[in-house]
């Protein structure tokens, strides 16, 4: 993960996958632990984990395609440590997508409600239902550690676009994370949990416009 | 746009796979026995078990350190692409090395973690029992989660690709009984209405032929002579 480019990190070609799958690798494990209390309840959450999920990854990939291609690069910490991108507004269409997967990966509102206790409504809350101890502490730092890590993405995605001084990057980068972790708690507070029906068709969106960002990329009829 | 498009379905295929994987695994694995039979089902020796401890190690082996394998099928694509391949595998190997250092780093961490959550955890005493269902007095191991209901989000999204068929029998009774029953069959499209009817029509065309094969030997050995015959007149004079 690119942090500061003041800090040498392990960068390849592809990286972004290797990213994306230890975190499906994280939730992978979450699932059948849910599946293993032998409750409908976590099976039921897991289900809908399972599928939304992969729903959002797609979207979340267009997005990261979208900031390699205008970035000009295939490695993943070059394209969000570069600053001065030639294309801002492609690279906030893809900003987008990528705070609404935030979202649904980290189980907030609209997709999913953190403090709901009705089991029917629960989606990442429900798998942990019967886990306590260090087990849930377990599993509620992984949350915070994914919550970081996307909204750390984001943020260094916002910040391809202005040149910042090395000296004062740690700064913008943690004003920054505030900020979007800020606009989640908005976010949450103006809108409504969704209908679990209306969920695929807001993850959908996400991949829309995500595609949208990838297909202007290609186009140079605009100029952007 | 190829290759985006490669990394996109890659994304996809992943999700789907989760999907699957998970459910196999799960309704297979997890939880409570689902039928009263299964109930008193003891592990195999180990010895047993052995035979599959080799080609689980292996393919744990074969991803820590796939840039090993990558010299085996280096020479075979390089058959298909000339120098192309030598170049392409040199830029896979240097990335493969990394990810390899990565998935060990990520896999040492793990058994870490575990080791140390087992060492703190040793005596504490592991106890079984009926999952908490929600205020309701007698959960049983048949309200567990089933296959069908765990892809049924997946389902109902994608039922005109994945062609769901439901069979319901319900009464009006308030509360289920012996003569309720549903079941779900997923049906093989590209099986049953590309790949069969593809299969039949060749059938069709190909069964024009059938009466080459009467059973009787002498004419299977007239047609070998004819054969012969045929390509003895077509070598030596025409």
């Amino acid at each position: 993960m690119p942090v500061l480019s003041s800090v040498k990190q392990l960068s390849f070609t592809g990286d972004f996958i290797l990213l994306f799958y230890l975190l499906a690798f994280g939730r992978f494990f979450l699932i059948i632990s849910a599946l293993d209390t032998g409750s409908s309840f976590e099976g039921m959450g897991a289900g809908r984990e399972a599928f939304y999920s992969a729903l959002a990854e797609p979207a979340a990939f267009i997005s990261v395609l979208t900031i390699l291609r205008v970035q000009g690069t295939s490695v993943f910490a070059e394209a969000l440590l570069s600053s001065n991108s030639s294309s801002p507004v492609i690279i906030m269409l893809a900003a987008v997508p990528l705070f609404i997967v935030m979202l649904v990966e980290n189980s907030r509102i609209p997709f999913d409600d953190p403090e709901t206790h009705l089991e029917l409504t629960m989606i990442h809350e429900v798998m942990i239902l019967d886990s306590s101890g260090p087990d849930l502490a377990l599993y509620e730092y992984a949350s915070a550690v994914k919550m970081w890590i996307f909204s750390l993405i984001i943020a260094r995605t916002f910040m391809t676009l202005i040149s910042v001084p090395v000296y004062a990057e740690a700064a913008v980068l943690l004003l920054l994370i505030f900020l979007i972790t800020a606009a989640a708690g908005i976010v949450e507070s103006v809108l409504a949990r969704a209908s679990l029906l209306k969920v695929p068709k807001l993850i959908f969106s996400a991949g829309t416009a995500a595609f949208l960002g990838f297909f202007l990329s290609f186009s140079k009829v605009f100029g952007w | 746009m190829i290759s985006a498009a490669a990394v996109i379905s890659l994304a996809a295929i992943g999700g789907m796979a989760s999907l699957c994987f998970t459910r196999v695994f799960g309704i297979v694995f997890q939880g409570s026995p689902r039928k009263e039979d299964l109930k008193n089902v003891k592990e195999v020796p180990f010895l047993m078990k052995a035979g599959m401890v080799f080609p689980a190690l292996f393919a744990v082996f074969a991803g820590m350190t796939s840039f090993l394998l990558l010299s085996f099928i280096e020479k075979p694509a390089a058959v298909f692409t000339g120098e192309a391949a030598a170049q392409c595998f040199k830029m896979l190997e240097k990335n493969m090395i990394t990810l390899s250092i990565v998935l060990a780093a990520s896999l040492l961490f793990i058994i870490i973690i575990l080791f140390i959550k087992e060492r703190i955890f040793k005596k504490n005493s592991v106890k079984t029992g009926n999952t908490w269902g929600c205020g309701y007095s007698f959960p049983s191991a048949r309200m567990q989660y089933t296959a069908s209901s765990y892809a049924a989000p997946a389902l109902d999204k994608f039922s005109a690709l994945v062609a769901a068929k439901k069979t319901k029998k319900f009464t009006d009774e308030l509360f289920p009984g012996s003569n309720w029953s549903f079941s779900s069959q997923i049906e093989d499209w590209f099986l049953s209405r590309i790949y069969i009817k593809a299969v039949k029509a060749v059938d069709r065309v190909l069964s024009l032929l059938r009466w080459f094969q009467c059973g009787r030997a002498g004419i299977y050995v007239m047609y070998a002579a004819s054969a012969v015959v045929i390509l003895i007149i077509w070598k030596f004079v025409i």
